[in-house]
């Protein structure tokens, strides 16, 4: 093993440090928490946050959830995740009168999508991560851009920020914005692996 | 403030498969303690707890390792073993880690050059 690559666990970019470290902050997408639970129950508590691969969407529900006074189901599908499973079908029918929030539940099949958005009316409210609207009303919409990449990259390591701006700046633009993708680069980078 | 901690018998270097013993200390000994492993790194954090005991009394405990896995450093994953003393509303009190190896050395890992987790998706061109 290479003298200066960091080890994983020393890595400021290690999956668990990066989602310890860069919880979701309202204030960087010019909004507050307050704006956002005011804006949920006007919507009926049936709405979506939006935004391309990485943009923050599921680190916002994360974040979401400890705002809530109701009690949350949470449900993940994927493109290797596509139908409904036992525990699916099992949550759903414990999760009645909680919260559900659905991650990726666009990349269910057409009739399981619609027998979950159907079951989803039994919630006390639902909130989905996806790439498109399709239907709800938009709770918030995710669209990072370079400046927030700055900003976050100086609260996971604030000593190493200034020698790692040019990597994140060059890796921003190839990963099209995708945050996920840029702090495994940082990772890699500092992993020696770049 | 009385501090509350994990102290061991012996040091931190454990063999797989053998018994971790040791006592909480601290004004109020409640809870449990636990013995898990983590990974760390590139990828999602995995947790496995081997071993727990509730805590009473003197606060000793006796907990037994797994035989795998071992405690491993590398650039793309390490794992780390550790023992936690969580009280009854389930927060963490103090925390000790710990080696667990044959060697009594964390198992070094060789850097991987090519992993296939750098590669870029796969873009289709066109070709006339």
């Amino acid at each position: 093993m290479e003298m200066d690559a960091l080890n994983a666990r020393d890595n400021p970019f290690a999956t668990r440090r990066v989602e310890r470290c860069l919880v979701f902050d309202p204030t960087l997408v010019g909004t507050r928490w307050s704006d956002l639970l005011e804006r949920w129950d006007q919507l009926g508590r049936r709405a979506c946050v939006v935004g391309p691969h990485g943009a923050g969407k599921s680190t916002f529900l994360d974040a979401f959830v400890d705002r809530l006074d109701v009690p949350v189901v949470r449900f993940f599908f994927n493109r290797d995740k596509r139908c409904l499973s036992d525990d699916d079908l099992h949550k759903m029918e414990d999760g009645r009168g909680r919260i559900w929030m659905a991650d990726g539940d666009t990349h269910l099949g057409f009739s399981e999508r619609r027998r979950f958005h159907r079951a989803s009316r039994e919630a006390a409210g639902f909130l989905s991560a996806r790439h498109r609207t399709r239907g709800l009303p938009v709770l918030l919409r995710l669209k990072p851009d370079l400046a927030l990449a700055r900003v976050l990259l100086h609260r996971a390591h604030p000593e190493g920020a200034p020698s790692l701006e040019p990597l994140v700046v060059e890796a921003f633009r190839r990963r099209r914005g995708n945050l996920r993708h840029l702090w495994l680069d940082c990772y890699d980078h500092l992993a020696g692996r770049r | 403030m009385s501090i509350q901690s994990i102290e061991l018998e012996g040091d931190e270097c454990c063999q797989p498969g053998s018994t971790v013993r040791g006592r909480v200390v601290g004004s109020r000994i409640a809870g449990e303690v636990r013995l898990f492993w983590n990974t760390c790194g590139r990828g999602t954090e995995e947790v496995g707890v081997v071993d727990r005991q509730p805590l009473s009394g003197d606060g000793r405990f006796s907990l037994t390792l797994a035989e795998a896995p071992f405690t491993t450093q590398g650039t793309l994953v390490s794992i780390e073993w550790g023992i936690e003393w969580v009280d009854d509303s389930g927060d963490a009190v103090d925390r000790r880690e710990i080696v667990v190896s044959p060697s009594g050395r964390p198992i070094r890992l060789a850097r991987v050059d090519e992993p296939k987790s750098s590669k870029s998706k796969r873009v289709w061109k066109w070709t006339r």
